[in-house]
């Protein structure tokens, strides 16, 4: 193993899951974010330590490359999080309408 | 007929310059139940409302057409003597007299909603050619894309009873509003009548409107939301 993944792994099993840990207690992330980022966490650490899965998994799978299967599951794994923050989003806009429609229909001074 | 009970609902948003006469020619013709939401403006429109004798209901920041609507349809619901809603542009694009025969026309049937439409009898020569053509792709479009047949897609003339307002009432804050409302009229088997309009080009008022780029950027979002229906929407 190199060095350098010896720091990836430092920081994700020991700077990045336990802030997950964090807002997870303080419910500023939902339990399916968390086991979904925690997941996420594990799995990278777990390939960084043995990169020979990605040839099972290439094989498995059918795909040419170890490296093709990390980017496939790199962009379904994006395609994921831009969805959710693209509703988010969306969710964030209504609301705003909301509260701006609320507060426009109180001051509504009637002739 | 009793005017009181027609409302009308005029989003406005830097109309400044229209609004005042737009709100003069209703109440000229008799016609004093008026709510005009201004949409975030900067230029006055709250202002040469105030001169009137309108409702003015103001939008802290800007949210779109659509949210503007919604706004004056919630409004209109808590109103006792609101009988029908009338939808009306600021940018005096529309006819006092043609809304005045829309909500005979619905007050005395049994439909839901009146639209307007601008390719039925009357000839409505001053439609840029450009915006004609758009505008009869767009209705054959929203009539593939939503089933429902409309000769008139976008028109902002309507007139809708009470308490068919909530069933139409967009939860898109801009202008696929108007896509959205068709497919609502549809979704809640409404009631629908079209009947004849005429349109007030003046060089402001296209200013002020779609452009020829709108359209296809609209067509891309009512593609979108029809996608968004299918996936999600429960029946």
């Amino acid at each position: 193993m190199t060095l350098f993944e010896i720091v990836v792994i430092c920081f994700l099993q020991l700077f990045f899951l336990p802030i997950l840990v964090h807002k997870l207690r303080s419910r500023t992330l939902s339990l399916f974010d968390f086991i979904f980022l925690s997941l996420l966490d594990v799995g990278l650490s777990y390939f960084l330590i043995y990169p020979q899965t990605f040839s099972y998994l290439s094989a498995f799978f059918g795909i040419g490359r170890g490296v093709d299967v990390f980017v496939y599951f790199g962009l379904i794994t994006l395609f994921y999080i831009v969805f959710r923050i693209y509703f988010k989003m969306e969710k964030m806009k209504q609301e705003i309408t909301r509260l701006n429609r609320e507060l426009s229909l109180k001051n509504v001074k009637d002739k | 007929m009793n005017k009181d009970n027609i409302f009308f609902v005029i989003p406005a948003y830097n109309e400044g310059q229209s609004i005042g006469n737009v709100l003069n020619e209703l109440h000229d013709s008799g016609f004093h139940s008026i709510v005009v939401v201004d949409d975030g403006s900067t230029d006055g429109t709250s202002e040469a409302v105030q001169k009137t004798d309108a409702i003015l209901i103001e939008h802290i920041i800007n949210r779109g057409q659509g949210a503007a609507l919604s706004t004056g349809f919630e409004y209109c619901q808590k109103v006792n003597e609101c009988k029908c809603i009338v939808t009306f542009d600021a940018d005096g694009q529309h006819r006092v007299e043609d809304a005045e025969k829309m909500a005979e026309l619905l007050l005395n049937s049994d439909s839901d909603i009146v639209l307007g439409s601008r390719f039925l009898d009357l000839k409505n020569e001053s439609i840029p050619t450009g915006r004609k053509l758009m505008l009869k792709l767009a209705s054959y479009f929203l009539r593939f894309i939503y089933g429902l047949k409309i000769s008139d897609a976008h028109n902002g003339l309507r007139v809708i009873k009470k308490e068919s307002a909530y069933k139409i009432m967009p939860a898109t804050d801009g202008m696929l509003h108007a896509s959205e409302m068709i497919y609502l009229i549809k979704k809640n088997k409404l009631k629908y009548m079209e009947s004849p309009v005429k349109i007030n080009y003046s060089a402001y008022s296209l200013a002020k409107g779609q452009k020829t780029s709108g359209f296809a950027y609209m067509g891309f979002l009512t593609i979108y939301h029809k996608i968004i229906l299918l996936l999600f929407e429960k029946d």
